[in-house]
């Protein structure tokens, strides 16, 4: 099974930055059996590295690997919209659809 | 909900490599336009692969970036959880701004547009806080109010009622007494009040500092006047030539409140000492208390502070402190606590003196 690898983006440790890294990492136990990396930059300690990644809002959410990239804007509580945005398998539909 | 208007360019519309061709510069201004004139948050349009397409000039000014800098840019698939969502704007200076995001879908051309509106709330939100901030103040300045003026009005409705009734009687000296401690009472709160006024008064507009050339002296003296009795238990120390820059009535209401505190929280004899440094007087009000606890020294001068070792039943509306701190600065002074040396607490103040270089005495 692929390993999928995200990289989270987030500012300071705040109510948003946790519930971003909580939610990503429920979607990832929920469609991805384990086969997963997390990173979680924290923008305010690494600016640097938000600079590299091009990265204009947080929370930001990159799927790395498998190709193409992926990157998603919100703290992903909704669930279905973020599953589908991240092409997370089994959520394979237009990541708005509904909005 | 579909956004189509204006003249159709053909092929990909909102495809970043063909960017530059002269329908599309075209086609980006109609758009713009119809974005920009629905409303006045920014809002970026983002593609299907995440990238933003377009935007407006008030999202341009909320990234702090240009347009051409922000399209082409990979923004990423925006989601707001029910109405809105709140996302930080990473801004290129290194600051950051929070924005409430609304996402809406469309397709335009039969391709799919996601468009982010942005809406600072950063400004909102610390407008928010302020008056927060300022409610809580004043209720807690209605509740001092309310506890301080209670007790007093409480004795005086007694001592009137007592003086009313016919059954009671009274002799001469005993009348005399209850009239005396009625007036007593209506004087403090009358202090009372006018401390809550001088208060309200410096929340509103900030020290008055009509600054002038004032006789330390004179001002001490003219306080103590005021002091009844216990002036007999305050010794004054200063220079009959020592002048401040300062307003007049404030540095008075400096005064009493330092010696009222002295009186309400420390123990008598009180030393009242001004004495001339270069460019400024040192006034120090010390007494023979308890001194304050080292824990409530940070707090000592704020509003409505008092130390938890302050028997319950002392008056005092923590206003006084705080009243002498904000009239200090904005004499362009300040006041601060010291221990006094042995036992017992040293308020000080520090004023501006006026240049004077052939003043006879600076001391």
């Amino acid at each position: 099974m692929t390993t999928y690898s995200f990289r989270l983006y987030v500012a300071g440790n705040s109510e948003r930055s946790h519930a971003a890294e909580v939610n990503l990492r429920f979607l990832c136990d929920a469609h991805l059996s384990g086969m997963y990396e997390v990173e979680v930059v924290d923008t305010v300690a690494r600016p640097e590295l938000a600079e590299e990644g091009r990265i204009l809002a947080t929370p930001t959410v990159v799927r790395l690997t498998p190709p193409p990239q992926r990157r998603v804007i919100g703290d992903l509580s909704d669930h279905g919209r973020a599953a589908i945005a991240l092409g997370l398998p089994a959520a394979d539909a237009s990541p708005m659809e509904g909005q | 909900m579909s956004a189509g208007g204006g003249s159709s360019p053909g092929g990909n519309p909102i495809g970043g490599s063909e960017s530059g061709r002269p329908n599309d510069v075209e086609f980006r201004d109609d758009i713009s336009q119809v974005i920009v004139s629905a409303s006045a948050d920014g809002i970026v349009a983002v593609d299907k692969e995440g990238i933003i397409r377009l935007c407006n000039p008030a999202a341009a000014e909320l990234f702090a970036r240009s347009a051409e800098e922000l399209i082409g840019t990979p923004f990423g698939f925006p989601i707001a959880a029910g109405a809105a969502t709140e996302i930080d704007l990473m801004l290129p200076a290194g600051g950051r701004r929070v924005v409430e995001m609304r996402v809406t879908a469309t397709t335009l051309e039969g391709e799919p547009l996601y468009v982010a509106a942005l809406r600072d709330v950063t400004r909102s939100r610390h407008v928010e806080q302020e008056l927060e901030a300022a409610l809580e103040r004043q209720n807690v300045a209605v509740a001092v109010a309310a506890h301080e003026l209670h007790n007093p009005l409480a004795t005086i409705s007694v001592l009137v009622d007592v003086l009313r009734d016919r059954l009671i009687a009274l002799a001469e000296e005993r009348r005399t007494e209850i009239i005396e401690r009625i007036a007593d009472r209506t004087a403090r709160l009358q202090g009372l009040v006018r401390k809550l006024l001088t208060a309200s008064t410096i929340e509103a507009k900030g020290a008055s500092a009509r600054v002038e050339r004032v006789p330390v002296l004179e001002v001490l003296l003219e306080r103590l006047g005021e002091l009844d009795a216990r002036s007999q238990q305050v010794h004054v120390s200063c220079s009959p030539h020592l002048e401040a820059l300062v307003d007049r009535r404030e540095f008075s209401a400096m005064v009493d409140n330092y010696l009222e505190n002295a009186f309400a929280y420390g123990r008598p004899p009180v030393e009242v000492s001004a004495t001339g440094q270069p460019e400024w007087i040192l006034l120090r009000v010390c007494d023979r208390g308890p001194g304050v606890p080292e824990a409530f020294v940070p707090r000592l001068f704020e509003r409505f502070s008092r130390a938890r070792e302050v028997d319950r039943e002392t008056e005092g509306t923590g206003l006084g402190l705080w009243i002498v701190r904000s009239f200090a600065l904005g004499n362009g002074g300040d006041a601060w606590y010291e221990p006094r040396e042995g036992e017992g607490a040293c308020f000080c103040l520090r004023l501006r003196r006026p240049p004077s270089p052939g003043a006879p005495d600076r001391t």
